[in-house]
């Protein structure tokens, strides 16, 4: 059942989000170039990293915590939605990958969330962002309340997710409650990846604009 | 219109006469009447010939269970029930069990057997054990019936035999007498004496029971002495029994006969002690939990007239054909249901912190059965492979066969269940590559001087044997053996032939593996289960539950080694030492997983605290004159 809702509210949206893109000429295959370039460079600024110039290297280490979180995100997508989608539990390879990225993703998350949250807070502009909105031909600067409004559900949903499992390491709830609170946990990271693939749709709408990324 | 009339008379006739009929077979205790006291049995004692036994009959003749019992019982309906008898097709849901376990020192074979076609197990007719053999065997703790009884199974050769000992039908009394002065080990000590036909009157308190059939000649004939006259009469006497008159009241013996069968009768023939335990001292903490909070075997092992027992496993409805049978399993009691918690409100089980997935992988039994895993599978004894119970046997910790417990092994279902476990080993015939037990005692005696195993003088292990001693018994075998048979030795995890230059081969095959048997009982309650101490009980970096050894029992002695716990429960090893430390360092987890979710609680709330307080001041004081825009 989990694995059907799962194809409904994250795979068929994410194809629809993808098809867009590539609607307008982005080239998935250079996604993991684009990835590990800005990766590369991060890294080059951050080795000249002096005290003295601390406020300078912030924006790096924003950027770096960012491709990090994202790539811990990912995996824990893979892990975590390919069982259900086969109709499978969670167990083995899968489990292990999950359970040992999670916490380093729930760490950067939060670090994430913090020094992110100031640049994503809604104003009033953005309510002249909604107007004429249409995911087909987003017009100049809309994606940016997706990507604003994906942070927050992205935010949002990761306190539930998060704290189910949280609860879960504790001997407070029995079975029956370990199986609700992993119903709260699997329903929370449908949103949470959801909001993610939004999230990255509004990165990446931009970048279509740029010759390196289009086929 | 006539005609459709007489039709209409003629069935109802019909109907009548076959539910009279109907009515007819079922016998006055066949069927209870709904009172919950104790039905007192005062009842005449019948012999094998449906005579009447009397208090100064002379000479005096054993009664017989299936026409005393069976007055008022249907025998045919009870002797086909579950210990008495063996399904000729066996079901598929069925479940493996307790085997009876052949050994025989001199030729290094233990084999375990069963009529039940479980797999693992060979039929004992398979070996060359004829019903009468059997008995001889296993027959302390058989409660008869079925190959002890039914003439179509008999071997020629053993006819005068049965003549001599007699029959040995169903014997309720060891189950049903719940008698303090019932004695089951009185029973066992007959069978051991072929005095079948008396044995079931030598458990009572009221009878005695004197001579042994076994040593009579085969033209035993108790009505004339001269068929026995070279018998050493001072030394052993014929078989015979003698009833305490004081016992009859009238013509009638009272029988302390219950339905609910105290523990003890079962424990009789199912008691299981562990061998490490010094001197076998039984704990009297150490019983089920279910028997301590006052349950009797019975309560969950119940049946019907049909004697059908119930086993208590799921599947055990299936074969059954009676869906109301999985109420005496453990979900089936402990579960939460709609109208109640199983049967006499039996506590339903919290779990705390356990991941559902754990009762999909493990059997209740694997955390609440047996004993908790050592470092390695200790060695248990059985009421019915060390004949426990019989008065001066070997009381030797180590007493042959060696029986493993507990060993988690993969079921049928998939699940990991605890199990007693064990190592055969046999001589063979290899024919396109299906491996034949040979009948038993086929070459023994020469075996016993080949291998030098005929001055034996400890059972506590099978002799260890090398290359030289297996090759020269092989060769041997081979050469007396009819042209074109293999023989070959199987002990362990592989088998030994010989190659065409004589030399010898270690081999494997499919077919070897281990017999193994699932264990339920001595059940601990949830404040001793593995994991109730935490996960590490199970996911620690050397855990037992995974990583336990198991031994390989083989007189082999360069192929006897030990095999990890997870190779039974078929799993790989890489992961679950790398899953145990994800518990090692879990509470580092837990710290960075809490630490971070109050980061990301607060965060939010302050900018929804500041969108709340934009949106209250929302909009500006300036606009105050136009209220509505």
């Amino acid at each position: 059942m989990y694995g059907l809702f799962v194809f409904l509210f994250l795979i068929l949206p994410a194809v629809y989000l993808a098809y867009l893109l590539n609607k307008r000429g982005f080239a998935f295959k250079y996604l993991h170039r684009i990835y590990l370039r800005a990766l590369k460079e991060e890294a080059k600024s951050f080795s000249r990293f002096t005290f003295k110039h601390f406020g300078g290297f912030l924006p790096h280490a924003k950027r770096i915590l960012f491709y990090f979180t994202a790539a811990l995100a990912l995996i824990l997508i893979v892990t975590g939605f390919i069982p259900p989608l086969i109709g499978k539990h969670l167990y083995g390879i899968f489990l292990l990958v999950h359970i040992l990225a999670a916490p380093f993703f729930c760490a950067a998350l939060a670090l994430l969330i913090l020094l992110f949250a100031g640049q994503h807070s809604l104003g009033k502009e953005d309510i002249f962002r909604l107007k004429g909105f249409s995911f087909k031909d987003l017009h100049l600067n809309a994606h940016i309340i997706i990507r604003k409004i994906s942070f927050w559900v992205f935010a949002f949903f990761s306190i539930p997710a998060i704290a189910s499992i949280a609860l879960s390491l504790f001997p407070i709830f029995g079975t029956e409650g370990l199986d609700n609170l992993l119903l709260i946990h699997q329903i929370s990271v449908l949103f949470l990846a959801l909001s993610f693939f939004f999230y990255s749709f509004s990165l990446l709408y931009p970048l279509t604009n740029t010759k390196s990324v289009i086929k | 219109m006539r005609n459709k009339f007489s039709f209409s008379l003629i069935a109802l006739f019909y109907l009548l006469s076959l539910n009279y009929s109907l009515a007819q077979d079922k016998k006055i205790g066949d069927e209870r009447d709904g009172s919950r006291s104790k039905p007192i049995h005062v009842i005449k004692l019948l012999d094998e010939n449906n005579n009447i036994i009397l208090p100064d009959d002379n000479p005096q003749f054993p009664f017989s269970t299936k026409y005393t019992c069976g007055d008022c019982h249907s025998y045919e309906i009870i002797s086909k029930g579950y210990h008495f008898n063996s399904p000729a097709a066996k079901s598929s849901f069925d479940r493996n069990g307790e085997p009876w376990i052949y050994l025989d020192l001199k030729s290094l074979t233990v084999l375990p057997l069963s009529y039940r076609g479980w797999g693992g197990t060979f039929s004992p007719e398979k070996v060359k054990i004829s019903p009468f053999d059997f008995l001889k065997l296993f027959g302390t703790h058989y409660t008869g019936g079925r190959i002890s009884e039914d003439e179509s199974l008999e071997k020629p050769e053993n006819y005068f035999r049965w003549e001599i000992s007699g029959k040995l039908p169903v014997n309720c009394l060891i189950c049903h007498d719940a008698g303090e002065r019932f004695n089951s080990a009185e029973y066992s000590a007959n069978i051991l004496k072929q005095n079948f036909r008396w044995a079931a009157a030598a458990g009572t308190d009221f009878s005695v029971v004197k001579g042994s059939a076994k040593e009579m000649p085969d033209n035993f004939d108790q009505y004339n002495s001269n068929t026995f006259a070279d018998v050493d009469l001072r030394v052993f006497s014929p078989p015979s029994v003698s009833y305490t008159k004081p016992a009859f009241n009238g013509n009638k013996v009272f029988f302390d006969i219950k339905r609910r069968i105290p523990n003890d009768r079962c424990y009789y023939c199912h008691s299981s002690a562990n061998a490490d335990r010094k001197e076998n001292k039984i704990l009297a903490a150490d019983e089920d939990v279910h028997l301590k909070k006052g349950l009797l075997c019975v309560d969950c092992h119940t049946n019907g007239i049909n004697h059908e027992i119930t086993r208590g496993f799921k599947n055990d409805a299936k074969i059954k054909n009676d869906p109301s049978v999985i109420s005496y399993t453990c979900e089936g009691c402990h579960l939460k249901r709609e109208n109640a918690n199983g049967k006499l409100g039996a506590p339903a089980p919290q779990h705390l912190g356990l991941p559902s997935l754990h009762l999909e992988k493990l059997s209740c039994t694997a955390c609440h059965s047996g004993l908790i895993p050592s470092e390695k599978s200790g060695l248990v004894k059985t009421s019915r492979a060390h004949k426990l119970g019989l008065p001066g046997i070997n009381k030797s910790a180590n007493l042959l066969p060696h029986i493993q417990m507990p060993v988690y092994v993969k079921n049928e279902e998939g699940k990991i269940e605890p199990r007693k476990l064990l190592w055969a080993s046999y001589w063979a015939e290899l024919k396109d590559d299906k491996i034949a037990p040979l009948p038993v005692g086929e070459f023994s005696d020469s075996l016993s001087v080949l291998l030098k195993t005929d001055s034996l003088k400890t059972a506590d292990g099978l002799q260890s044997v090398n290359d030289t001693f297996l090759t020269k018994a092989l060769r041997f075998m081979n050469k007396n053996s009819a042209k074109g048979r293999k023989i070959i030795f199987v002990s362990g995890q592989n088998y030994f032939e010989l190659s065409e230059k004589s030399e010898l081969n270690i081999k494997s095959n499919a077919d070897i593996k281990p017999y193994s048997w699932a264990l339920a009982h001595d059940v601990r309650p949830a404040a001793q289960a593995l994991g109730a101490k935490g996960c590490n009980d199970c996911h620690s970096w050397n855990s037992n539950f995974f990583f336990g050894t198991v031994s390989i029992e083989t007189p082999y002695s360069a192929k006897a080694g030990s095999l990890k716990m997870n190779s039974f429960e078929e799993l790989g090893t890489v992961y679950y030492k790398l899953l145990s430390l994800s518990f090692f360092f879990r509470p580092l987890l837990k710290g960075i997983i809490i630490f971070s979710l109050l980061v990301i609680l607060l965060t939010v709330l302050v900018f929804v605290g500041k969108g709340i307080l934009a949106l209250a001041k929302y909009p500006p004081a300036d606009s105050e004159n136009n209220l509505w825009e």
